[in-house]
């Protein structure tokens, strides 16, 4: 187990910039999961983290040591890939133990670590099978087994998950939180789902165009994103934004205009100047149907999704909102509803982006 | 051996012996230039995929020469050229180099596509658990290209027992330069040539059978169990 650090690390392809100053802090025995978009530079980092990608500027420490200049197999890690990269030419046996062996441990003693993980992920009765005869999620956990037995100081997953069907991937998401809360290891995670970040995480850190937007925990993410880039990142279904404008403002309350005649009230002192741009964030969840509600819209498409339901509306100013669960079953498409947000699910961005508000709604 | 008057089917049988040791030269020459031109083949393709800088230039030219030349002509240059600048080389060591270094292009290119079709996630995955490029190469890469490159190598090789058929040309005493001897005394062109070609399809025939089971045996674990 082991801290890992990134100061101000910057990576560049010739004059091409991918990694812009990145500072993060994961503690000894943290989850983190680097999520965001395609191409944001999560997995960049991580493969730096990792020895495979060098560092153009700034530092990283694991457990203490800088590692700028330590390779890979100094590192003390160990590394799950998209792929797998299983060797298929050895068996499930082969794959787990070959690190040891290169590591010139016994015999006796690589084929005990090789039984043991095997018997944590349930692989006992398959290794004596080539990757070829395994399926998806089996091969998925010879390759966290041939890192486990490695006992590493931190572990690294590369998008693990997304060559595995939806169900497979809901119960390795379950495997690897069990595998994290049994061994105590620093997980470092990357993905682009970001549910499976936030099931898994102990700290999320959100990334976009090579820089950390925001790094913390799931809940403070979810209810007190930094700007609309993580507040519309996290949480599904996505939040709704409307444009807006700041109107009038009277002692202790203001109003933003969002469309054409919908008024919502906020409490407590403007963020903003009147007349200010404004972005008004709603979650789906918070909004309900209320025949006084400030928001307008009508039905255009209604998605039941079993045990809830997304109700797809025209709302103010013709702007797109998703509501889920609203009593979907009593609504028809092209019903014209009324709704109300609850302060939990509202937040307010300025022009830039940068949440201003939150949750104060009148 | 007194042939004149025999008929085509007791010429052959009469020449047999004089034939199958041609054969023996051909597979001779086929084995140990197959074997030297597979060594050439592993230094240019990894020359080739690393990128060293003068050497990857000077493989890729050497590949471009041998693979836009006729191999004729490159027996030819070797025998009859060489001695031109003092180097004279006799007919079996002429026909080794030109052999081999036609083997070592052509193979060199399967080699390099079947190392480079391994995912790269396979080099990573070995130097994260701490394997120089050398130890991966030998343990995990080339296991995993040797399954690749296995049938058109098989392929090569068969080409090449058939090409010794060149070695004719410049003297060497193999399966089609003794048909040729024995047609130059006998005169019974068709029964001679068949007879040669006969046996080079026997080889042929054995070696492509040889080389469905070697694929078999190097895929014997990416295949499926039905279970």
């Amino acid at each position: 187990m082991a801290p890992v650090s990134l100061q101000s690390v910057t990576k560049s392809y010739g004059g091409h910039s991918v990694i812009h100053g990145i500072d993060l802090e994961i503690e000894d025995g943290a989850f983190v999961v680097l999520v965001g978009p395609s191409g944001c530079g999560k997995s960049t980092l991580l493969r730096m983290i990792a020895g495979l990608e060098t560092i153009t500027s700034g530092t990283i420490s694991i457990d203490g040591q800088t590692v700028n200049d330590v390779p890979p197999k100094h590192r003390d890690i160990a590394m799950v890939f998209q792929n797998y990269a299983l060797y298929p030419h050895m068996t499930v046996a082969e794959n787990m133990g070959f690190s040891l062996r290169l590591a010139k441990v016994s015999a006796g003693e690589a084929a005990e670590k090789v039984r043991t993980s095997a018997a944590i992920l349930g692989l006992t009765d398959l290794l004596d099978r080539y990757p070829r005869q395994l399926s998806g999620g089996q091969r998925q956990r010879v390759a966290m087994g041939r890192a486990m037995v490695r006992n590493p100081k931190v572990f690294l997953f590369d998008e693990p998950l997304s060559n595995l069907d939806a169900a497979l991937r809901v119960q390795m998401r379950v495997e690897i939180a069990e595998l994290h809360q049994r061994l105590g290891t620093t997980m470092i995670y990357v993905t682009h789902d970001q549910t499976e970040a936030m099931t898994l995480a102990t700290k999320i850190a959100v990334i976009d165009k090579g820089r950390l937007v925001q790094a913390a925990g799931a809940i403070d993410l979810y209810e007190r994103p930094d700007d609309l880039f993580v507040a519309r990142f996290i949480g599904s279904p996505q939040m709704n934004v409307l444009p807006g404008r700041i109107e009038t403002v009277r002692d202790g309350a203001y109003t933003v205009a969002v469309g054409g005649d919908a008024r919502i009230a906020f409490q407590g002192p403007p963020p903003l100047g009147t007349g200010a741009t404004v972005s008004v964030g709603l979650r789906p969840e918070a909004l309900t149907c209320a025949a006084d509600g400030p928001i307008k819209g009508r039905v255009t498409l209604i998605e039941h999704l079993g045990g809830s339901s997304l109700v797809h509306i025209a709302g103010p100013g013709g702007n797109p909102v998703v509501v889920q669960d609203v009593g979907a079953p009593r609504l028809k498409v092209g019903e014209e509803i009324r709704l109300r947000a609850a302060p939990a699910g509202t937040h307010l961005f300025d022009g830039s982006g940068r949440r201003v508000a939150s949750g104060a709604l009148a | 051996m007194d042939l004149s008057g025999a008929s085509s089917l007791q010429l052959i049988a009469q020449s047999l012996p004089f034939l199958l040791r041609g054969a023996v030269y051909s597979i001779g020459l086929g084995v140990g230039s197959m074997a030297i031109g597979l060594v050439i083949a592993f230094f240019v393709a990894i020359v080739r995929l690393q990128r060293v800088p003068v050497l990857a230039l000077a493989a890729r030219l050497y590949v471009s020469f041998i693979r836009g030349t006729p191999l004729l002509v490159q027996l030819f240059l070797i025998y009859y050229g060489l001695p031109q600048y003092g180097v004279t080389l006799g007919p079996l060591t002429s026909a080794l180099i030109g052999f081999s270094l036609s083997v070592g292009a052509y193979s060199s290119e399967i080699l390099r596509g079947a190392i480079g079709a391994i995912d790269h996630g396979q080099w990573e995955a070995a130097t994260v658990i701490g394997m120089t490029r050398w130890q991966t190469l030998r343990r995990v890469i080339l296991p995993q290209a040797a399954r690749t490159a296995l049938p058109p190598l098989g392929n090569n090789f068969i080409g090449l027992i058939k090409d010794t058929s060149l070695a004719a040309t410049i003297q060497v005493p193999e399966l089609f330069r003794q048909a040729q001897l024995v047609t130059a005394r006998t005169f019974d062109i068709f029964a001679m040539y068949f007879a040669a070609a006969a046996i080079y399809w026997i080889l042929s025939t054995i070696l492509a059978f040889g080389q469905d089971r070697l694929e078999v045996r190097a895929n014997r674990h990416s295949r499926r169990s039905v279970a």
